[in-house]
């Protein structure tokens, strides 16, 4: 009987190999590929995420963490019932135009993804047009906004007005962040949301979606 | 006290004797080119301009001195890394074709010559002509560009990076770190030849917003040491930036015997001055984008008044917490300096040492 407190472990200590074989065995026995989802990968990132945002781990051991869980979901996720896994919510996220800076953005989309939900992640210099297609296009429920620069940072209220001209901006909530950005810039721009760390983000996006339902 | 040049007033902090008045040294190289009617991209790769963005903007504003600073990618792209070039923002080394496709192919990469790889030569006629324009008054410090942990990040790409550093052989990241260190001293030296007071590196990825404070002691920490000790044996004072809440390792970055840190703003500067020795001068450290871009003339006002109550003054640049961003409203720079002058006055050193 394969020990899936052992496969969160592997996932928090970022062990891509024993999460992956781990995964496997448990997959082979029958459980309930779900259940191995939901209660022991996501807690797994949840764990890890937690340290990162409480300064006790940094982003080597996130950035392993969410590779060892990628490599174990590979597995499980063909093994669901409907080929998908019950989302927690649908993420389009982006670094915005001007601004080419990727890792904390990945990290984010990293942890959503480790966290349940469904994520887009649309790369970095993207445009208002190509954030307002993805929304439709992915019936995305939050949007993210990432950027590193006091500059490029004002694009994110282009972005927003871009949404609301649209006529998405009651489908769709808006979470920003980046190392300029701060609480108040957020509100001056109409922003449903902001974070300064990977962790607090997927709580802030998972009280924005029991905000809506 | 009699007026010191703003060079007098920058060594004079250097060498521990009571300054006019607090110096400053604004980290605005973005916002220096605007000021100079340029945009940043046309810049770059034109060492008279570099000099002459420097030259306008000190002129008009008055402050001390200026950090000849320009991108994050010129040593990477000096050894071979891919620069985007863009017009309105920073070069930067495309990570997604990382010049160390394999950490052994360190082995292999070539040692740069100051006046002909990449943009080495760009970078040290901005020196040479700033330094001829204004040197004789104005503090004029050099950029050394990266540092060794953030050279190895560019050149391999940071993710893949990061994630070497828990599977590699610590041996071979080592080597790979040395490498770096190598390269940035070639360029540190050279800012000194070419007539610099002080040059410097930043080291951002070294940094908690990356890794932890462990992981710099055990890869950053040592090349960045030796980079420092071979930089000022060779005569010039070296400078390291680490970007984020640095406050568990300034204490080691103190320990690297760099006569100068510019500290992030994420730390209090009060406990940043507890914790290196009191040789060291501190640089720094509002943040550049509250109060400095989003905040109002008074919230600058205030933030240099709480800034200089924190260090009362000891060993002490005024300075931007980070890079300040281009769009920095005037107003605010000028209210910036006022307030240096102003709570940094010889008077107000005085009576800041006085009550203690």
């Amino acid at each position: 009987m394969t020990n899936l407190q052992e496969l969160s472990d592997a996932i928090v200590a970022g062990r891509l190999e024993p999460a992956v074989d781990l995964t496997r065995a448990a997959l082979d026995e029958g459980i309930d590929p779900q259940s191995i989802i939901s209660d022991h990968m996501i807690p797994a990132m949840q764990r890890i995420g937690l340290r990162f945002q409480e300064g006790r781990a940094f982003v080597p051991e996130l950035l392993m963490a969410a590779r060892a869980m990628k490599g174990a979901l590979e597995l499980v996720k063909p093994r669901l019932s409907n080929g998908k896994s019950a989302t927690v919510g649908r993420i389009v996220i982006g670094t915005v135009y001007g601004d080419l800076h990727d890792i904390g953005k990945n990290l984010v989309a990293s942890m959503f993804e480790g966290c349940g939900f469904e994520v887009v992640n649309l790369g970095v210099n993207i445009t208002a047009d190509r954030f307002v297609e993805a929304i439709r296009s992915e019936r995305a429920d939050i949007l993210c906004l990432s950027a590193l620069l006091t500059t490029t940072m004002n694009y994110m209220k282009t972005v927003i007005e871009a949404v609301e001209k649209a006529g998405l901006r009651d489908r769709v909530k808006i979470m920003v962040g980046g190392a300029p950005v701060n609480q108040l810039f957020a509100d001056r721009i109409g922003a449903d949301g902001y974070s300064d760390n990977a962790n607090s983000a997927v709580l802030k996006a998972k009280e924005l979606i029991a905000k809506t339902v | 006290m009699k007026e010191m040049t703003s060079l007098e007033r920058c060594m004079a902090v250097l060498d521990g004797w009571m300054p006019d008045m607090l110096p400053v040294v604004p980290q605005s190289f973005m916002f220096t080119v605007e000021t100079a009617g340029y945009k940043i991209g046309e810049v770059v790769r034109d060492g008279a301009k570099m000099a002459r963005a420097h030259i306008v903007s000190q002129e008009k504003y008055g402050y001390d001195g200026c950090v000849i600073d320009f991108d994050d990618a010129t040593i990477a792209e000096a050894v071979g890394a891919k620069v985007i070039y863009r017009e309105d923002e920073p070069a930067i080394v495309d990570e997604q074709q990382p010049v160390l496709k394999d950490l052994r192919d360190v082995y292999d990469m070539p040692i740069p010559d100051p006046g002909r790889s990449g943009r080495l030569g760009v970078w040290l006629e901005a020196t040479e002509r700033l330094v001829e324009a204004v040197g004789d008054h104005v503090f004029v410090m050099g950029r050394a560009d990266q540092g060794p942990f953030s050279i190895a990040c560019l050149l391999r790409g940071t993710t893949q990076f990061m994630m070497d550093l828990m599977t590699e052989d610590p041996g071979l990241i080592a080597d790979v770190l040395d490498y770096c260190r190598r390269i940035s001293a070639v360029f540190a030296k050279a800012q000194k030849d070419a007539g610099a007071h002080a040059t410097s590196i930043g080291d951002a990825f070294a940094g908690p917003n990356l890794i932890s404070p462990d992981m710099y002691r055990r890869f950053a920490f040592e090349p960045e040491r030796r980079l420092v000790e071979e930089v000022q044996a060779y005569g010039i004072p070296f400078s390291v930036h680490i970007c984020g809440d640095t406050t568990g390792i300034i204490e080691e970055m103190g320990r690297t015997g760099a006569r100068i840190l510019e500290v992030d703003w994420k730390l209090d500067m009060a406990e940043a001055r507890r914790l290196v020795p009191e040789s060291t001068v501190l640089m720094g450290n509002v943040d550049p984008s509250f109060p400095l871009v989003l905040g109002a003339p008074a919230d600058v006002d205030a933030a240099v008044r709480d800034l200089v109550a924190k260090t009362r003054g000891r060993r002490h640049i005024v300075s931007s917490g980070c890079a300040m961003g281009r769009n920095t409203p005037e107003a605010n720079f000028r209210a910036f300096i006022a307030a240096a002058r102003r709570y940094g006055s010889y008077e107000e050193l005085c009576r800041l040492n006085e009550n203690r």
